[in-house]
């Protein structure tokens, strides 16, 4: 049974054309995009003195700076907390419309569900642009552009967490008679409510990073404090923000891994 | 009717307090920006109003403008996944916790890697159009630098979820360590390894179109632009034809997951 | 006759805390098929990976064949000694994505140059004689299919395949039928026993199904409590001395070797 091929065959053969599709298409697509795609070094060559000093600069944080970005700090974690806020309030209405086992309709369901994509496959980034544009720039802007997706995102996996574990409590209330409100909110929600509080505990750490980003593109917070420096070629002020963002962020990881192992140990 | 079921009168009593905890750190908030409850009820059918009515119709006529940006944006993630992944086999196996041949280089080098996963990759690709200029180039770099961090990560935590017990069994047949990683780390983590390449893509996607904002090429760039000079109509022909692009990605990698897995 | 192995004053003990073996006299001679029985928790795993240095004991020497003090081995010589001892396992540790073939192939890894080794490019020998290890097994016509679309007694076989493969003077066997029905079992334990037998390969199984011990064993090793408390013929294994052998963890008595009334 040992094939004509040198060096013959041993394996699995569907297997390893599996992996043979794979690993070709993907050398023949980097090929093919590395002829794509303009690449422009000449910048870089042309800057390289430029290029080690702004390196260098980036290594020696200003210190003096760190005031101002707490407060654009502190901005930005308010955006992400107030954004969250409003977004679980909306999502936690629209939710019971949106899992197919508790809504009154399942074509408003479907169709609630068709919009959430939508409203995802925007990027919060233009969300926000969109809402500067009507509202003016600012925290409004950061809010209104957290509240669209960061809504989205809780009703679709809120709901999926409503379709997976709803089914006992929602006929155990439906045999008791409970109507319809109450059976959403003094039954599932309450039953749920731990792993509706986890997911959005974690999903505060996704938002403040948002927030951030969205800072960056004009909205307010740390993120714009932090454009702000790179654009005036400020870099020693701009490598302390750097650091502050990213010892927040770790923070949140840190805390987030922490409720994922709490969740984890109590178990349901 | 409900206070017959008992066990909801102590759950409730604990959501309230988590409740009322969350209402006064809202308060708290709501005053250091300086922003209205009422003010943003007020703003959200305004900005609806705006979105619909200034933003609608897009310019449909220069869709066709977009074809090369988007092309841009696609072929610029693919790169940079690509890339990436490379980096971020080879690193995996030095970070993992079962491979690592020496503790200090794994601790080092993760460390690293936090900070560009940490810190959101638009601040990346901004310092990058510093260096590199403004264009493509600096967005798939910053691409790379993200991914590559992310995706360490995810392969070294694949790597050590492999099974103790393909371990024992190839060290037991005398393998050596090359040996062990090539014919049981990777035959094992493959299908992990094809999930997340396939994510990254969609991640990074997702990322390219936006790096243009701060000036990274791509879609991003053009949206800038047109958003700057106010022109609505061209900004919502460039939103809608990324939204046609985004739900194309998720088919096609759905197809292609639900083949490879 | 100089035995095969020989382990003195074997000790295993974690984090200065918990005693894994406390005291380990074994010495094993060539052609035995020995079993040793205990309850859960005695050692008997441990004790077993310590021949391969898959657990590295605490205390003690071991020595194989000609070669003394194995416990020191690193590197080259310790995958050496791996090819020289074949294990299987309760969990049968086959790469599940690889084929039947490739899984047995991976028992020449100990003994072919590293770099043939990383490619998988083994001789028509070696080929050759993974084959008809399989054929002789019964698994002729599985070779080219994925190791995990067997049923639980056929990976078992595939697994002893491997370890023949290693050409070994000594099998390990850890559980190998704790995980199978009373029909796969037989299976596998007919075939590990008739290959060592037939190759005069000498074989150590854990096993917790006493009747089976019985049965195939030479020689049986009673272990509680991380100590040898039995050791001769099946035929001097009583049921007084299984059930103390057996007997609940909270009763306390002194540790005396047991031999029969």
């Amino acid at each position: 049974m040992i094939g004509k091929t040198f060096p013959p065959n041993i394996g699995h053969r569907k297997t390893q054309r599996q992996g043979r599709i794979f690993f070709g298409s993907t050398v023949l697509l980097f090929f093919f995009s590395l002829t794509q795609i303009d690449f422009d070094f000449s910048y870089a060559i042309k800057g390289m003195d430029e290029t080690r000093k702004i390196i260098g600069e980036l290594f020696q944080p200003d210190m003096a700076a760190v005031i101002p970005y707490l407060e654009g700090l502190w901005q930005t974690l308010a955006i992400a907390m107030l954004g969250l806020g409003f977004s679980v309030i909306l999502a936690v209405g629209l939710v019971f419309f949106t899992a197919s086992n508790t809504t009154p309709n399942p074509l408003v369901s479907k169709v609630i569900k068709v919009i959430m994509v939508f409203i995802r496959a925007i990027p919060i980034t233009i969300w926000a642009l969109i809402a500067a544009a009507s509202v003016g720039f600012g925290s409004l802007a950061g809010l209104l552009g957290l509240l669209f997706p960061t809504t989205s995102y809780l009703v679709r996996i809120l709901s999926e967490r409503v379709e997976e574990s709803g089914g006992g409590t929602i006929e155990a209330m439906n045999a008791c008679g409970a109507t319809w409100l109450e059976m959403c909110f003094k039954g599932i929600l309450v039953e749920l409510f731990p792993q509706f509080l986890a997911t959005i505990a974690l999903r505060y750490e996704l938002s403040v990073s948002e927030s951030v980003v969205l800072g960056m593109v004009g909205v307010a917070g740390i993120g714009y404090r932090l454009n702000m420096s790179i654009g005036t070629y400020n870099f020693r002020v701009a490598s302390t923000g750097i650091i502050i963002v990213y010892v927040t962020m770790l923070c949140l990881e840190i805390i987030s891994k922490k409720i994922v192992t709490v969740i984890k140990g109590e178990g349901k | 009717m409900s206070k017959s079921i008992g066990r909801i009168n102590g759950k409730s009593l604990r959501m309230f307090a988590i409740v009322a905890c969350m209402v006064f750190l809202y308060s708290i908030c709501m005053v250091a920006l300086e922003v209205d409850f009422f003010e943003l009820l007020s703003a959200i059918p305004h900005f609806l109003n705006f979105l619909f009515f200034k933003f609608f119709p897009p310019n449909i006529a220069s869709i066709p403008l977009y074809i090369k940006p988007i092309l841009d944006t696609v072929f610029a993630a693919i790169l940079a996944t690509i890339i990436s992944t490379i980096l971020a086999t080879i690193l995996s196996f030095l970070v993992a916790k079962k491979t690592t041949p020496w503790e200090p280089l794994s601790f080092i080098i993760r460390a690293i890697l936090s900070l560009f996963r940490n810190v959101p990759i638009l601040v990346w690709a901004s310092l990058l159009t510093i260096i590199f200029g403004i264009g493509i180039t600096s967005g798939i770099i910053a691409l790379i630098i993200f991914g590559a961090a992310f995706l360490t990560r995810v392969l070294a935590d694949a790597i050590d979820d492999v099974s103790r017990g393909v371990f024992e069994a190839m060290q037991a047949c005398g393998a050596t360590r090359m040996e062990l990683i090539k014919h049981g780390i990777i035959p094992a983590y493959m299908p992990s390894f094809y999930a997340w390449m396939l994510f990254m893509l969609e991640v990074n996607i997702k990322a390219s179109a936006i790096l243009g904002l701060v000036g990274a090429g791509g879609l991003g760039y053009e949206l800038k632009k047109s958003m700057d000079l106010f022109q609505y109509q061209e900004a919502c022909a460039i939103i809608v034809v990324l939204i046609l692009m985004m739900l194309a990605i998720e088919f096609i990698s759905n197809r292609i997951r639900r083949n490879l897995i | 006759m100089e035995p095969l192995l020989q382990m003195s004053g074997i000790q295993m003990v974690y984090n200065h805390k918990s005693v894994g073996l406390e005291h380990i006299d074994l010495t094993v001679k060539k052609g035995e098929f020995i079993v040793i029985i205990g309850p859960s928790g005695a050692g008997k795993s441990t004790l077993l990976r310590c021949i391969n240095l898959l657990v590295l004991p605490t205390g003690g020497k071991i020595s194989f064949l000609d070669k003394r003090d194995i416990q020191e081995l690193s590197g080259n010589k310790l995958r050496q000694l791996r090819g020289q001892i074949g294990m299987i396992f309760q969990n049968y540790n086959l790469i599940s994505r690889a084929s039947v073939l490739e899984n047995v192939l991976h028992g020449r890894l100990g003994h072919i140059n590293p770099i043939r080794g990383l490619f998988g490019l083994y001789s028509k020998e070696d080929r050759a004689y993974a084959i008809s290890l399989l054929e002789h097994i019964g698994l002729g016509d599985h070779m080219y299919k994925r190791a995990d679309e067997l049923s639980g007694g056929q990976m078992q076989r595939v697994g002893i395949c491997r370890a023949l493969c290693q050409n070994p003077q000594l099998m390990l066997a850890d559980e190998p039928i704790a995980s199978l029905d009373p029909k796969s079992a037989s299976d596998v334990m007919n075939a590990l026993y008739d290959n060592c037998h037939e190759k005069g390969i000498t074989c150590i199984a854990n096993l917790h199904q006493v009747d089976v011990a019985k049965k195939y064993a030479t020689r049986i090793i009673g272990v509680r409590k991380g100590r040898i408390v039995f050791d001769g013929p099946p035929d001097t294994l009583t049921p007084e001395i299984i059930s103390k052998l057996y007997k609940g963890k909270e009763e306390n008595e002194d540790d005396a070797v047991y031999t029969a009334v």
